[in-house]
């Protein structure tokens, strides 16, 4: 009798409480959170705040927790807020659904396309190869060099996108020169110069992630005040500047560079430009799509929308036929516009039914209304949380908040949303941070501890560039932190 | 003539396990199989954090894992093909073997396969809550095989 040989079982040889925990946590987390929030629906609302504000601080309640836990995914949270909206009362179905076709999620859906139909026709490796083939033969240089084209490329496609196309180029480097694993301080250079530049990058314009647009988006629905494009990255250009300058420095001081010559990777470049050959007809129209979108957002974005002009360039991609629907379909992950579509719904509940500016007067009893402090608690609560929780929950779960406060301070809210967004998007120590950092740790090139050091110090650096810029040039753009 | 396996990770490749194994191939004129194991976890959830949290498409990520994979491999062959050749500069007959996935399974599949004598397996500095909590490989292969296992304290 023949078949198939059995499969090996490897009892597993953990203590058993230890074992039905690590396969029921999940389930777990989800009946203390059913369990909690029941609880807290059964109870009367406080003083001060309606039923339907109520429930909607219990849904806020429940989605941090999610968000920060990651039991599901960001998206499915996102899912779930909407649905418990009208499931408990707060907002009619109608209403509730119609939050999410927010203009901020077509918004995103455009700069996702734009960013895939880049990737798919490989236009953005030929511009990242274009700026690394400048280093020459300058070991430092060609650390600038990364350094700069992850960050200038994270100005028109998100700083994940960047990493995961930059990684094999900065691989391939890293072979090219013989490195072993931890076994010199310019191999750990070259992957955290390629992280940092696209985290820096990241939050130069509201293409650099998508987290910049969910704050805006939150920012309109609980205000009605709005952030345009060229406001945005006026505001943020400073601090992208202040931050390239520390983080090349800090990296270039801590670690040594313990190469003579980088001439070998200069040849492997040299080489990989060569084979790349001319740019396509396809580059070319994708690129020339790129500038006009940008020029119309900068110029017309408040006139026309962002999300138009955004949907706009979109249909000219596929009138073109430079993009498919299969090519989207492998490039761009619906998730996001769930996620944020979710975490706006929630933010306008809460405006709506008074929730925030109760939550806001309940923070204000408790820790004290000094608008000074409240606004440096909020940058540097939102530059710790972003090294441990994902950089678009960190603005979901804050900016509700931080709205709140500020129109209980008399703060300027678009400040205030500026400085969290910017502030989430500067995580840079652990690998769980952002996928940039986690990317370049799969390198192995680096641990965990070489990198807590320098990234405190980026902390440091990150709270005193926003605090500087926030404080004498955004005023000059009609945005005041304090 | 009897087998020395001699288990290797992606994190898990000291110089003196791999110098224990040699010494004891030796003793017992044996020959060697070294297995090195890479283990995908770590890529994987580079995946997972890339789709959930960044929000990029299965493209990028699955070219990401598939880089990430091919370096792990290069490596991997290149530390095997550097053992096998010290192994035969000191007379001793071996071979190399990489495989992906589960540490603690490839190793117990190697042992079954090839009938080894004596497994060899390096130890990192793991706290007692850490194996606790997450569990020890090291542990789930010397309770699942009859083949005694000896365990070289990497950091000692």
């Amino acid at each position: 009798m023949s078949g198939n040989p059995p499969k090996r079982v490897v009892i597993d040889t953990r203590p058993i409480p230890m074992i039905l925990l690590s396969k029921s946590y999940r389930y777990i987390g989800f009946g203390l959170l059913a369990a909690l929030t029941s609880l807290l629906l059964s109870l009367h609302p406080p003083e001060g705040l309606s039923t339907e504000g109520y429930r909607a601080l219990v849904v806020f309640i429940g989605c941090v927790f999610l968000w920060v836990t990651q039991l599901l995914p960001l998206a499915i949270t996102g899912l779930l807020a909407i649905a418990a909206t009208p499931l408990l009362g707060i907002l009619p179905p109608r209403e509730s659904f119609s939050l999410f076709g927010n203009d901020t999620v077509f918004f995103i859906l455009g700069v996702f396309i734009l960013a895939a139909a880049m990737m798919k026709s490989g236009l953005s490796t030929r511009l990242a190869l274009r700026l690394l083939r400048r280093a020459g033969t300058s070991p430092k240089k060609l650390l600038f060099q990364i350094m700069i084209a992850a960050t200038l490329l994270s100005f028109v496609m998100s700083e994940h996108a960047v990493a995961a196309m930059m990684f094999p180029i900065v691989l391939e480097i890293a072979r090219s020169l013989e490195f072993v694993p931890y076994g010199g301080s310019y191999g750990r250079l070259l992957f955290l110069s390629m992280a940092w530049g696209c985290i820096v990058g990241g939050i130069a314009t509201l293409l650099g992630s998508g987290r910049a647009v969910l704050a805006i988006g939150i920012l309109t629905e609980m205000t009605g005040e709005k952030l345009s494009f060229l406001q945005w990255s006026l505001a943020a250009l400073p601090v992208v500047l202040l931050m390239f300058g520390a983080a090349f420095l800090l990296l270039t001081r801590y670690f040594s560079i313990d190469v003579d010559s980088v001439a070998e990777a200069d040849r492997i470049l040299v080489e990989k430009v060569r084979h790349q050959g001319k740019a396509s007809p396809n580059e070319w129209f994708i690129g020339t799509v790129l500038i006009l979108t940008i020029g119309l957002w900068l110029t017309y974005g408040n006139r026309f929308g962002m999300a138009a002009i955004s949907i706009l360039s979109v249909v000219a991609l596929f009138l073109f036929k430079t993009v498919s629907w299969k090519d989207l379909e492998e490039y761009v992950n619906w998730g996001v516009f769930l996620m944020y579509g979710g975490a706006i719904c929630l933010s306008s509940v809460l405006s709506r039914t008074g929730a925030g500016d109760w939550m806001a007067q309940q923070l204000l009893n408790a820790v004290g209304g000094n608008p000074i402090l409240v606004v440096i608690s909020l940058t540097v609560t939102a530059l710790l949380l972003t090294e441990a929780i994902s950089n678009s929950a960190v603005v979901a779960v804050m900016a509700p908040v931080a709205i709140s406060l500020s129109s209980s301070l008399a703060l300027d809210p678009k400040g205030v949303t500026l400085l969290i967004a910017l502030a989430s998007g500067l995580g840079n120590a652990l690998p769980m941070s952002t996928p940039a950092m986690a990317i370049a740790y799969s390198s192995g090139y680096f641990k965990i501890q070489d990198t807590i050091v320098p990234a405190l110090l980026m902390s440091v650096a990150s709270l005193a560039a926003l605090l500087l810029v926030g404080g004498l040039w955004w005023g000059l753009l009609g945005v005041r932190i304090f | 003539m009897e087998t020395v396996l001699l288990v290797l990770s992606t994190t898990r490749e000291s110089p003196k396990t791999i110098a224990y194994a040699l010494k004891k191939t030796k003793e017992i004129k044996g020959s060697l199989i070294a297995l090195l194991v890479i283990d995908t976890t770590l890529p994987a959830s580079i995946v997972k954090k890339l789709s959930e949290s960044g929000f990029v498409g299965d493209k990028p990520g699955e070219e990401v894992y598939a880089n990430i994979l091919a370096e792990y491999k290069q490596r991997g062959e290149k530390k095997l093909a550097e053992i096998v050749d010290q192994a035969r500069r000191e007379g001793v007959d071996a071979k190399g073997v990489l495989r992906e996935g589960d540490l603690a399974k490839e190793c117990l599949s190697m042992i079954e396969e090839e009938k080894a004598f004596v497994t060899i397996i390096g130890r990192k500095r793991v706290s007692k809550l850490s194996q606790f909590i997450f569990g020890s490989p090291i542990r789930q292969i010397e309770q699942n095989t009859s083949c005694p296992v000896e365990v070289i304290e990497e950091s000692a």
